[in-house]
């Protein structure tokens, strides 16, 4: 008798509740809600990225790796190999879109890939060290993302999948929720926040299995509740990453400062005490290889000898010249940037924490394990202060060795030099012709706009957008200081630009010092041009900001007054005479952003991820219809070689009937289902059926030479059944396809 | 039953003599032909069959022309409540001429015994059927004697609401192949009743249209229809889903499934084929199924009309959500 034990008993031995097997289409679901999740956690950055197109390409790669994985997972039962297939996807992926030339066969990388691959990191780094927030998603950042996210999604798949675990997957997910909060706290986005959150529960609501989904919920809450505490209690980073106001160390600061100064919150950088009376301008660093399209930083030479406590003799300033010294104390706050503010010339800095080292020939100092945040440090400088006199005398000569810094492009627009040339007409020396130059900005129609330029196409320091700046006459201090320094260069003054800080905002002064708060409003850049004996010397071309120095200054009695004779030729010359500047020709901000990588330009990249994106999206819709034609296809073409069997076609039939609408359950019999399929053509239904049944079950089947006519007579049978609409949608979207995926029938 | 020499029979044989004996049986029963087709199907795959229905609907009289028309021999056993075992199987008899204990042979030696209004008699004596319908022997004082081949019982109940009934045990609702009812006949066939039973029993004219010899060559046709995995699968699936099924308390026996098996083979071959279709095996399942199943609400567990419809349900519910396996596209 003991082996007669109740049914209910034994079925319950043999189908433990606990072991029971992970469902296909459980498997698809998860995935769908982990890309769900990902999407919207990705969706949150916004708060720390200007734009959307980011967010498309981060959901291409959302979309990728789930997929991948997915895919893999119909076509294979090893637990670990799908992650494997969606991590060498997205590398496919991800070098096509970065470094296509480099690639073998455009997808598989090689070693120069992975050379361009770290290149794009360090760019990502300066990127990320440049901007302020909310920053562009350029090349580096959107290259950085992308392997982000590729990382969280493989993680959140193998943990929810072959581990099993969704509740955990929620973990790579919400830290990266998290990341807005944490680099930029109080910016983060509550609306994101739920809808995360409520993907993440719907997450474990479905993925987790029977019997674990309290389990799941009861994980899944603790760790809701840990990451909005410690997004919460967690320090703020200020001053140590992005949320600091960071300027370029190296690649081209120039051309975020626009960025810089258009942001909306005008933040205290730094403050700095000085025995100048009038506060000094903070350089970090000097421009002046305009070789190219744009100018670039020079190419510098730090030593590890180049230690700040002696830095070198500024350029070419001899002893004649007259200096003033001054004790400067400069307090850090949130600026981060791994150069270095400074009055021009220093001869020391103490108090630095970390190697800071000074570079020749520009001065600037610089550090490879610091950044400025938080530090404290005083400067010895000397700056120098020629008098009018001693400029003239400079007259026209120019000293060996600076041909760098006379070079322009060749592609520069005539209307720069002519412009130039009218502007200082006759003027013997350089001195007059620099006075007429800085005038011209002062007193033309030029005016101070920070969004012009970006409004009407043209930001940025190259020819043309110089060229375009001399023509509308508006833009801000980096197009004030690019003219003036090419203008200078083409009438043979060698010139360069200078990128730092205004003198700011005094707040308190006592007999002996002023203390001098600085923000980010007073990012500014301002031409240097090099006279004998004297070396660098500041202008001041921008209108409204800054202050000229006394040398440059028109109202002292001692500057000598350059004629406005000619000043009013440019302006009605500049039109008919200037070359016509096609909009399309003007390099946009994207493209001059992209300077460092140089290989791949960020404009037309957006617009090939866009493009992109498309091609994909239109071919994952193509897809279903696509594969459902070709099974089709090859099952009909297996049937005409009649080795194949009837059921080939039967399951051909089934499946087109459950395509247009009707679909036919498995627990029909044969002839069940072929009344079910309600097409009217009898001779060759039946002569399926009879040649089906006769095969399926009985001992001796006959060949079915009709099965690939009698199948394509079904077919569009079938399709003769429905409306032209539901025909579309059969051909298309096929849903057996979908089904199949959906609930995979167990294999006998 | 030996089979060593009979031959099968053709499969246009088989046809012709099958129906012969439907129309045969159609002179008497009128527009039943499920029933009768049913009675038949049982009759060749060697089964027992049950034939339930309230009084007065032809049940006797379906027994009874199923018997006629083979021409072999016919017992009838009318159960009453003071019915005994040996009433059925037969007494030893002391023979006073030859000083021994001689065997009477009881009713239930004929090739088809009709024991009529079963359920009438006590389970004792319903019980003395159990050994012969399963084994096809009889054991009397020790000594067993075997049946004649082939050997099929067709009882018939009233419904266990009737009075004086006593259900059927469980053992023995297992050891018939089929439960049919015969239903109330339309009016059609009622009408045409009254004409053809005006003055005598249609009974009386029928005569046997097929020989013992033939029935046995038929049964022989029958075995030899074969069965495909993916229908033994099916059947085997069907089987298993009563057992698990939340309305049922017993689910099928594994005797069960095999005589849907049997029975699909016999009803193959009267459809002409040779080999088994899931469908016999659908159409198969209410009647070889339903009358074993207990359901799992005592209330409706009593076994009347309700529960049999309830049963009924179940069972049909059960064929629609099993899976018709095809088999693989390779293995073909």
């Amino acid at each position: 008798m003991s082996t007669h034990q109740p049914d209910t008993l034994r079925a319950s031995i043999a189908h433990p509740r606990s072991r029971r097997p992970r469902a296909a289409s459980d498997d698809w679901r998860t995935s769908l809600l982990l890309f769900i999740t990902l999407v919207v956690v990705a969706a949150g950055l916004h708060v720390i990225l200007t734009g959307t197109v980011w967010l498309v390409q981060l959901g291409f790669v959302s979309l990728l790796v789930f997929g991948a994985a997915a895919v893999a997972r119909l076509l294979t039962t090893y637990r670990w190999v799908p992650p494997l297939v969606a991590a060498a996807a997205t590398l496919a992926a991800l070098t096509a879109a970065f470094a296509p030339s480099t690639a073998f066969l455009a997808v598989i990388p090689t070693g120069d890939s992975f050379a361009l691959f770290s290149k794009i990191l360090d760019q990502a780094g300066v990127s990320i060290n440049e901007q302020t927030l909310p920053a562009q998603a350029d090349l580096g950042v959107t290259f950085v993302l992308c392997i982000g996210v590729a990382s969280v999604a493989i993680a959140a798949d193998i943990i929810a999948i072959p581990l099993g675990a969704p509740a955990l997957a929620g973990i790579p997910l919400l830290v990266m929720l998290g990341a807005p909060a944490w680099i930029d706290p109080g910016s983060s986005d509550p609306i994101t926040f739920i809808l995360a959150i409520l993907a993440y529960l719907l997450l474990l609501r479905v993925g987790s299995r029977r019997g674990q989904a309290q389990l799941s919920i009861g994980l899944g809450a603790a760790i809701v509740a840990l990451t909005i505490v410690l997004t919460v209690v967690l320090p703020s980073p200020n001053g140590t990453s992005l949320a600091g106001n960071g300027l370029g160390n190296g690649v081209n600061p120039v051309l975020t400062l626009g960025n810089d100064l258009r942001q909306g919150s005008d933040r205290t950088v730094l403050s700095y005490k000085t025995s100048a009376a009038t506060g000094e301008y903070l350089r970090l660093v000097s421009v002046s290889d305009f070789s190219g399209t744009n100018w670039q930083p020079d190419a510098e030479n730090t030593a590890r000898k180049n230690t700040v406590d002696k830095i070198g003799a500024p350029p070419g300033l001899t002893k004649a010249i007259a200096r003033v010294p001054d004790i400067t104390t400069v307090t850090v706050g949130t600026l981060s940037s791994s150069l270095l503010p400074l009055p021009y010339p220093a001869s020391k800095v103490t108090g630095l924490k970390g190697t800071w080292l000074w570079s020749s020939p520009g001065l600037s100092v610089t550090s490879t394990d610091q950044n400025t945040a938080g530090q404290k440090y005083t400067i010895t400088d000397a700056v120098a202060n020629p008098t009018p006199d001693q400029l003239l005398a400079a007259g026209t000569t120019v000293p060996a060795g600076l041909g760098r810094y006379l070079q322009v492009p060749a592609g520069l627009p005539a209307i720069v030099t002519t412009t130039a040339k009218q502007v200082v007409g006759t003027a013997p020396t350089n001195y007059q012709k620099a006075l007429l130059l800085q005038s011209f900005f002062h007193d033309g129609d030029f005016t101070y706009s920070e969004t012009a330029p970006v409004d009407q196409g043209y930001d940025g320091t190259g020819g043309q957008v110089i060229a375009k700046f001399l023509q509308v006459k508006a833009g801000y201090c980096i197009h004030f200081a690019a003219a003036m320094a090419v203008m200078a260069r083409t009438l043979g003054i060698p010139a360069r630009i200078s990128v730092g800080f205004l003198p700011g905002q005094e707040v308190s002064a006592t007999r002996s010092d002023a203390t001098f708060d600085v923000s980010t409003h007073d990012l500014h850049a301002w031409p240097e041009l090099y006279f004998a004996g004297i070396g660098w010397t500041r202008f001041e071309p921008t209108v409204s900001r800054g202050v000229a120095p006394a040398y440059a200054d028109p109202n002292d009695p001692a500057v000598p007054p350059v004629s406005a004779t000619d000043n009013s030729l440019p302006a009605k010359g500049a039109g008919p005479s200037a070359p016509a500047v096609a909009p399309t020709a003007v390099p946009t901000r994207h493209a001059v952003a992209s300077g460092g990588a140089g290989s791949v330009s960020g404009g037309s990249s957006s617009w090939i991820w866009v493009a992109l994106v498309v091609l994909v999206i239109a071919l994952l819709a193509l897809t279903p219809g696509i594969l459902r034609s070709a099974q089709r296809s090859r099952r009909i073409r297996r049937l005409a070689s009649a080795r194949s069997p009837a059921l080939l076609g039967w399951r051909e039939v089934l499946q087109t009937s459950a395509d247009v609408g009707n679909p036919i359950e498995d627990t029909l019999t044969p002839r069940e289902a072929a009344v079910a399929l309600g097409v009217d053509v009898r001779p060759s239904l039946e002569r399926m059926l009879a040649a089906l049944e006769r095969e399926r079950f009985a001992k001796d089947p006959r060949a079915y030479p009709g099965a690939a006519d009698d199948t394509r007579d079904l077919v569009s049978a079938l399709f003769a059944t429905t409306k032209p609409r539901t025909r579309v949608a059969a051909v298309l979207f096929p849903r057996s396809l979908w089904e199949r995926i959906t609930r995979r029938p167990a294999a006998p | 039953m030996d089979g060593t020499n009979v031959v099968s029979m053709s499969g246009d044989e088989f046809a012709r003599s099958s129906a012969r004996i439907l129309e045969s049986i159609e002179t008497v029963i009128d527009g039943k032909r499920d029933a009768v087709e049913m009675a038949l199907t049982v009759l060749l795959a060697e089964g027992h069959l049950l034939i339930e229905d309230v009084p007065g609907v032809g049940k006797t009289m379906l027994a009874r022309a199923l018997a006629k028309t083979v021409d072999c021999t016919v017992n009838r056993i009318q159960f009453t409540p003071d019915l005994l075992p040996s009433d059925i199987t037969g007494v030893s008899i002391y023979n006073q001429a030859t000083r021994e204990f001689e065997f009477k042979p009881g009713p239930v030696f004929a090739n088809i015994v009709i024991g009529d209004e079963i359920n009438r008699a006590s389970p004792k004596t319903q019980s003395a059927l159990l050994e012969s319908m399963e084994e096809g022997q009889v054991t009397v004082d020790g000594v067993t004697s075997a049946l004649a081949a082939p050997f099929t019982v067709i009882a018939t109940q009233n419904p266990v609401e009737m009075e004086g009934t006593y259900p059927l045990p469980e053992a023995q609702r297992d050891r018939f192949m089929a439960r049919i009812s015969m239903g109330y006949p339309d009016e059609t066939a009622e009408l045409a009743m009254l004409h053809t039973r005006e003055n005598a029993s249609p009974l009386d004219e029928v005569e046997p249209v097929v020989t013992t010899m033939e029935l046995i060559s038929m049964i022989r046709t029958v075995r030899e229809v074969f069965v495909s995995y993916p229908v033994e699968q099916y059947a085997v699936s069907i089987s298993q889903a009563t057992r698990r099924d939340r309305d049922l308390r017993v689910g099928a026996s594994p005797r069960a499934t095999l005589h849907l098996v049997r029975a699909a083979k016999a009803r193959a071959a009267l459809d002409g084929r040779e080999f088994v279709l899931p469908d016999d095996i659908d159409a198969l399942a209410v009647p070889v199924l339903a009358h074993r199943l207990i359901p799992a609400n005592r209330l409706s567990s009593s076994g009347g009309s309700a529960s049999t419809a309830l049963i009924s349900e179940t069972v049909q519910r059960i064929v629609a959500a099993t899976s018709v396996p095809l088999g693989a596209i390779d293995s073909a």
